[in-house]
């Protein structure tokens, strides 16, 4: 099959595991002997780097918003809303003349946050080739709330029906399912290339006499993953396990965050306990896992998937995780280190300990674990065959479904328009605002509210946090 | 409930009598006909202020119902959720589109598969912004009620068509020679707004013909003073204020002849760049059997060209060129004038039906988009 990847960024610049993932996948299908093609965008200097594509056709047409994803302004910064949650018109240009050039038999839509999200589902929709999108993260609620200045979740909702949606886990699709449904979805976990993975540890690595209980956490070091959660557990884990702690930190650590995180480890007293590794490729991370008794991977409360969880367990780690992220479905029932609250630092404690204490039921699980992902979440033997399949389902249904008949001038037009109003009719500047007048301030949080009043709780509950707290953080005009 | 295929939105309430509400709430009738599947959306309140985005998303509209005329309230809800919910219909009608800036938010809010009519009645709070905005494309059309409001469309660049209605085929009564002995009994109709020039007609049937002036207050305080103070030195003017709609077909039916006497000169000497899209008082006129005579302005003249009674114009505020016409139609035999009125009448069947509206509507927006399509991949 002629495959057509879309992603924001594709490795080696990458957000997170999104990316990850899509190249991943687009690696099994080379290997299934797809003939794959990755439109993305061109590379930023902000973002890591992270993975290579030696064989991929990558061809970086898009126009990203992403420079600005993260940042305390991503929300309030015109492009970046029109990136995260309305169209780009350059994108939906490239994307069409991608479909023309390479022809392809399906459309694979990653993470298209950053190239104007509706625009590229409508341009996929349009198109008539039967179309995917891979559903790794909660775009509705990422959608929803950059819709400020334009108002086109009725869009987003309309091209959504039209196309097939791949989630990684149901709860995932529960958050995808806030504005609209697709016409058709499928939940397949992800997976990881099991055949081609380093596989450093046979065995599970016990704990001896008084030895150093090392720690592991490796992913993005940032606050919504709950890394903040584990400077007190380990301050706390020092004096409950009465022997040395160590936590190794891999991954990358926004600047600010790094500074305000050693402060507070030097001001425990513990900085001995904390290990930084810093950015490292795969076989570094594997090398640093070979020697780590447990994986403390707290995730964020509506982690979508959690590969690093994944990744550990394959490793014949015990790993403490929150149990809602979309790799536990890949865990064995009953799998006892999982935690309800990924923040409560009481049950990432408890659950340490836990493996700490019982090495003997630890290996056990951690044993049943390893087989299991070997089984169901090997992404060649297992997952991408799953994937395929549905693919084909959807071509076939796409064949006899009737054609939608758009047209692009339309998609860019009415956008155009609501570009050109808000050009001659500007919103007032909400920081600007806010810093002045308390009232228009409470005014904008109930509208952001209403915005967000369909969201499933606990997106709404985080973005609503995020937002409000980097308001806070807006300086003043002098 | 489930949703319709199509939906007309009203940018402006749909609780004030007057010549848009009434086409309105006939095209809704008319598309309920032809179609079977719309909804009926308005405006809770006008909003004509120049509002960002943050805050037009905030007013509220209503769905109704008025299959039987009579406009009911079946749900309100916000403007963004109304978005949100336009994007599922096939068709969207605006009406009033260049009352609001919400009609921008509403064509931004359309996926591309999606299909857009504007019209508007005159009501034209923002349209040189409008104009600045728009942007024209393949599955936007802008269908006026008349060929005079598609020209000046096209004057502002916006590529227009026309399709106009003002009669259902059941509301057509056989037209039967009047009595002419005595004053001609005239009738006026319409809001009482500068712009109808009811003056004019007073000062036209003098003390020779009787008036009566049917149409609710406009709140424009100045010129219901000035038209009262007419009213009370003529002979024999009356106003009735609001009347029902059925009182009203009576009245027209009763009388001998209908004024529309509207003009882009006021009494005050403003002028005004137009002063009406449509006149659907002509057309109900011609419906039950009563001769329109009809101020020279271009809407007006293009419905009496179409229904042959070009001869009964009278150039704008002229009341002698008027008050020639009433006399005219004393002299005529009242066979003449049925006669007259029938032909009329045949025409308006032909042109102007309610009844076929939605489908030609419909067809003239398939053939006059604003722009050509750009093919996809």
């Amino acid at each position: 099959m002629k495959l057509l990847f879309i992603s924001n960024v594709f490795p080696p610049q990458v957000l997170g595991g999104y990316e990850l993932g899509c190249l991943s996948i687009a690696d099994a299908c080379q290997r299934a002997g797809h003939e794959v093609t990755v439109v993305t965008s061109f590379p930023s200097g902000t973002l890591a780097n992270c993975g290579t594509a030696h064989r991929l056709r990558v061809l970086r047409l898009f126009a990203p918003a992403h420079d600005l994803v993260g940042e305390g302004w991503a929300h309030r910064h015109s492009a970046a809303r029109e990136g995260l949650g309305g169209i780009v018109p350059a994108n939906c240009l490239a994307l069409d003349n991608a479909i023309r050039a390479e022809k392809p038999d399906a459309l694979w839509c990653f993470n298209p946050l950053g190239l104007g999200p509706v625009g590229i589902l409508e341009v996929a929709a349009m198109s008539g080739v039967p179309t995917v999108v891979h559903l790794m993260d909660h775009l509705d609620a990422m959608v929803g709330i950059s819709q400020n200045g334009f108002h086109i979740t009725g869009r987003w909702a309309e091209a959504k029906r039209r196309l097939a949606a791949i989630s990684c886990s149901h709860a995932t699709l529960e958050q995808n399912s806030v504005i609209g449904e697709y016409g058709q979805t499928a939940v397949i976990p992800n997976g990881i290339p099991l055949g081609a993975a380093t596989d450093q540890r046979r065995r599970f690595l016990r704990l001896a006499g008084a030895e150093t209980v090392r720690l592991v956490y490796f992913g993005q070091i940032i606050p919504d993953k709950g890394v903040s959660g584990l400077v007190p557990a380990v301050r706390r884990l020092r004096r409950l396990l009465d022997r040395p702690v160590e936590l190794h930190l891999v991954g990358r650590c926004p600047q600010d965050y790094e500074a305000k995180l050693r402060a507070w480890i030097r001001s425990d007293g513990i900085e001995d306990s904390f290990v930084w590794h810093g950015l490292l490729d795969r076989a570094g991370v594997d090398r640093v896992l070979a020697d780590m008794h447990v994986a403390v991977l707290p995730l964020r409360v509506d982690e979508p998937f959690g590969y690093v969880g994944l990744e550990a367990a394959v490793q014949r780690l015990p790993v403490v995780a929150g149990a809602r992220a979309g790799f536990t479905a890949l865990l064995p029932p009953g799998y006892p280190f999982l935690i309800d609250d990924p923040m409560c630092v009481d049950e990432i404690v408890a659950a340490v300990a836990a493996v700490c204490r019982d090495q003997d039921a630890c290996e056990r699980w951690v044993d049943a674990a390893c087989t299991q992902v070997r089984e169901c979440g090997d992404l060649d033997r297992e997952i991408l065959p799953k994937c395929i399949a549905f693919i084909e389902q959807v071509r076939s249904e796409a064949a006899t479904a009737p054609a939608v008949h758009g047209d692009l001038g339309n998609l860019l037009a009415s956008w155009q328009m609501t570009r050109n109003l808000s050009r001659l009719v500007p919103e007032a500047p909400v920081a600007a605002v806010a810093a002045h007048r308390p009232a228009a301030w409470r005014r904008y949080a109930r509208t952001l509210r209403s915005r967000l009043r369909d969201m499933v709780p606990e997106t709404y509950r985080l973005q609503l946090r995020k937002v409000t707290s980097r308001l806070r953080r807006t300086p003043r005009r002098p | 409930m489930p949703l319709s295929r199509h939906a007309i939105v009203s940018t402006l309430p749909l609780d004030v009598i007057g010549g848009a509400e009434t086409f309105t709430l006939d095209a809704y009738r008319a598309a309920l006909g032809g179609a079977a599947d719309v909804d009926l959306w308005c405006a809770v309140q006008p909003y004509t202020e120049t509002a960002p985005q943050s805050e037009r998303i905030t007013h509220r509209y209503r769905r109704l119902t008025a299959a039987d005329g009579v406009p009911a309230v079946a749900e309100e809800t916000s403007f963004a959720d109304l978005l949100r919910r336009l994007a599922r219909y096939e068709t969207v009608v605006i009406q009033q589109y260049l009352a609001s800036l919400a009609t921008v938010d509403m064509l931004a809010a359309a996926p591309p598969w999606q299909r857009y009519v504007l019209t508007s009645h005159g009501a034209e709070g923002h349209r040189d912004l409008f104009c600045r905005v728009f942007e024209p494309h393949a599955r936007v059309s802008v269908v006026e009620v008349s060929r005079y409001a598609a020209e000046r469309s096209q004057q502002r660049g916006i590529a227009a068509s026309s399709v106009s209605a003002g009669v259902w085929s059941s509301d057509f009564r056989d037209p039967v020679p009047k009595t002419s002995a005595g004053p001609l009994r005239t009738v006026s109709v319409g809001r009482i707004l500068p712009h109808k020039c009811f003056e004019v007609a007073i000062e036209a049937v003098g003390r020779e013909h009787a008036l009566t002036i049917i149409g609710p207050p406009s709140g424009d305080a100045a010129y219901e003073t000035f038209l009262a103070d007419r009213i009370a030195t003529a002979g024999s003017v009356r106003s009735t204020g609001f009347v029902d709609t059925a009182t009203r077909t009576a009245l027209v039916a009763e009388a001998d002849v209908l004024l529309a006497n509207s003009s882009h000169v006021t009494y005050t000497g403003d002028t005004l760049d137009q002063a009406e899209l449509f006149g659907l008082v002509i057309l109900e006129a011609v419906a039950v059997g009563t001769l329109p005579i009809a101020s020279d302005i271009p809407s007006f003249r293009e419905i009496m060209e179409e229904l042959s009674l070009s001869d009964w114009i009278y150039p704008q505020r002229d009341a002698a060129a008027l008050a020639a016409l009433l006399a005219r139609v004393r002299d005529m035999p009242p066979d003449a004038v049925r006669d007259r009125v029938a032909a009329a009448r045949d025409r308006a069947e032909r042109a102007f039906l309610w009844d076929t509206y939605w489908q030609r509507l419909v067809d003239a927006a398939a053939t006059h988009p604003t722009a050509s399509p750009i093919s996809m991949a």
